[in-house]
C-alpha cells in the first residue's frame, strides 16, 4: 500500500514538475513571440507623382514596379522575389469634372517585349501550409500527454497564423476592378508571375485599357518597363 | 497516477488544443435588410445569380459565402432599384426585358488566424459587382471588400456574417453613389 502510495506521490510530482515548468514556455510563446502578425497599410501618393506616369483623357495612371527585397519584405511580410511573384503598384485617378472610367483589372497585363506574350495578374499561394501540419501533429502530442511537444504547437501556430495573413495580405493589397467617379482614385498590386530562381529581365510593357464608361471609349496606357532584377 | 495528476494534464492539454481551433461556420440564409434608407432609382434591373456564385465558398473554413449572396444580392437589388427580375446563369424569364444586368462575382474570400486563440482573426470577402447593359457592354465595375475581425476563438460563422454585412452595406452606398449608374438611369427612364 505504502509502495503504491509512494509510486502515485512520484508521478504526482513528475506531473506537477512538467506542468510548471511548461507554464515559462506556454507564457513566452503567449508573449510577444506569439502574436499576430501586423499588416502594413498599402498608402498611395498621386497617380502623377509616380516617375512613370501617363495622363490621357482625364484619367492619370500611374505605376512603380518593386524590385527592392526590404520594400517587398516590409509590404508584404515575405520576399516575393524569392517566390517568383513581382509586385508592380498601379494607382490610377479620374481627373475628369464628370466622366466616369472603368478600370478592369483584366484589362491591366505585362507584355513582354521579346515574346510578345502578356500575362495578366496572378496572386499565387506564397506560404507553405507546413505551420499548420506543425501545430497539429504539436497539438496532437499535446492532447495525448507528450507536453514537451508544447513548443512544436506555438511554433506551428505562429507559422499557420502567419501564413494566413500573408495570404491575406497579397489579397487585399491586389488590383481588382474598379470604376472611377470624379476625383476618385484606385490602387492595388498587378503579381507578375515568373518561374522561380529565374528572374524576368529585358524589356517588359505594363498595358492598361481605361474606358469611359458612358461612351464606352477605350483609352490605352503604356508604359515600358526595363527589369534587372538580381539572379536569386 | 493519481486522478489529480491527470485531470492537470488533461486540462492543460485541453486548453492548449482549443489554441488551435479552427471551427466550421455556416453563413446563415437569412436575407440582411438593415440597409440605410434612399430613394430607390428608376432603372429595370436583372440581377443575374450565377452557379458560379452559389458554389462559391472558403473550402478550408467552411464559409459557404456565395449561398448568402445568392439570397441577398435579390435582395439588395430590390432595396435599391425600383424595378427588379430574378435571373439565373444570364437568362431572364420568358417576355422579360430589362435595361441593365448586375451580377455579383466573389473575387476573394479567406479568414485568418490568430497565433493564439485570443489573437485577432478576419474574414474578409471581396465580390466584384458588374452593370452591364443589355447588350453586355460594362456601365459599372466595382469590388468591394466586407471585413469583420473577432478573436480567433468567436465562431467564425458569427465573423463571417459580419463580413457579409459590412460588404453589403458597402455594396450599397457604392452601387447608390454611383456616378456612371445614375447617368444610365437618366438615360434609359427618363
Amino acid at each position: 500500500m505504502k509502495a503504491i502510495k509512494a509510486k502515485g506521490g512520484r508521478l504526482n510530482k513528475l506531473a506537477a514538475k512538467l506542468v510548471t515548468s511548461l507554464v515559462p514556455v506556454v507564457l513566452v510563446f503567449l508573449g510577444p513571440g506569439c502574436s499576430t502578425m501586423k499588416m502594413t497599410p498599402l498608402t498611395t501618393g498621386r497617380a502623377d507623382s509616380y516617375a512613370q506616369h501617363e495622363q490621357k483623357s482625364g484619367v492619370v495612371v500611374g505605376i512603380r514596379p518593386m524590385t527592392g527585397k526590404r520594400e517587398i519584405k516590409d509590404m508584404f511580410k515575405v520576399n516575393l522575389l524569392d517566390k517568383g511573384v513581382l509586385p508592380i503598384l498601379v494607382v490610377a485617378e479620374n481627373q475628369s469634372a464628370s466622366a466616369s472610367f472603368i478600370i478592369a483589372k483584366d484589362k491591366v497585363s505585362i507584355l513582354n517585349e521579346a515574346t510578345g506574350t502578356t500575362s495578366s495578374s496572378q496572386r499565387k499561394k506564397v506560404t507553405s501550409g507546413s505551420g499548420e501540419a506543425l501545430a497539429i501533429t504539436g497539438g496532437i502530442l499535446v492532447a495525448t500527454g507528450s507536453l514537451v511537444a508544447a513548443p512544436l504547437l506555438f511554433t506551428g501556430m505562429q507559422k499557420n497564423s502567419n501564413a494566413t495573413v500573408i495570404e491575406f495580405n497579397l489579397a487585399d493589397k491586389e488590383f481588382y476592378s474598379w470604376t472611377l467617379g470624379p476625383g476618385e482614385k484606385a490602387q492595388g498590386f498587378l503579381y507578375f508571375q515568373f518561374p522561380k530562381g529565374s528572374p524576368p529581365s529585358g524589356n517588359y510593357h505594363v498595358v492598361a485599357e481605361v474606358k469611359d464608361s458612358a461612351t464606352g471609349q477605350a483609352t490605352s496606357f503604356d508604359f515600358p518597363v526595363s527589369l534587372t532584377l538580381p539572379k536569386l | 497516477m493519481n486522478h489529480k495528476a491527470y485531470r492537470r494534464i488533461s486540462v492543460l492539454a485541453s486548453t492548449l488544443a482549443s489554441l488551435l481551433v479552427a471551427g466550421c461556420s455556416s453563413v446563415t440564409n437569412q436575407p440582411f435588410t438593415a440597409y440605410v434608407g434612399h430613394e430607390k432609382m428608376h432603372l429595370k434591373v436583372g440581377v443575374n445569380i450565377t452557379d458560379e456564385l452559389r458554389k462559391a465558398e472558403n473550402a478550408k473554413w467552411s464559409i459557404p459565402i456565395g449561398k448568402s449572396l445568392a439570397t441577398n444580392g435579390p435582395v439588395l437589388a430590390r432595396h435599391l432599384f425600383d424595378d427588379v427580375v430574378d435571373m439565373s446563369n444570364g437568362q431572364l424569364p420568358a417576355n422579360e426585358t430589362v435595361a441593365a444586368i448586375l451580377t455579383p462575382r466573389v473575387a476573394f474570400i479567406t479568414r485568418t488566424v490568430g497565433a493564439t486563440g485570443g489573437g485577432e482573426s478576419i474574414v474578409d470577402i471581396k465580390v466584384e459587382w458588374t452593370l452591364s447593359d443589355a447588350k453586355g457592354n460594362t456601365i459599372w465595375v466595382n469590388t468591394i471588400d466586407g471585413r469583420s475581425s473577432a478573436s480567433t476563438r468567436t465562431r467564425p460563422n458569427k465573423v463571417a456574417r459580419k463580413a457579409l454585412e459590412d460588404l453589403l452595406l458597402k455594396s450599397e452606398h457604392s452601387i447608390s453613389s454611383a456616378q456612371a449608374i445614375k447617368q444610365f438611369a437618366q438615360k434609359t427612364s427618363p
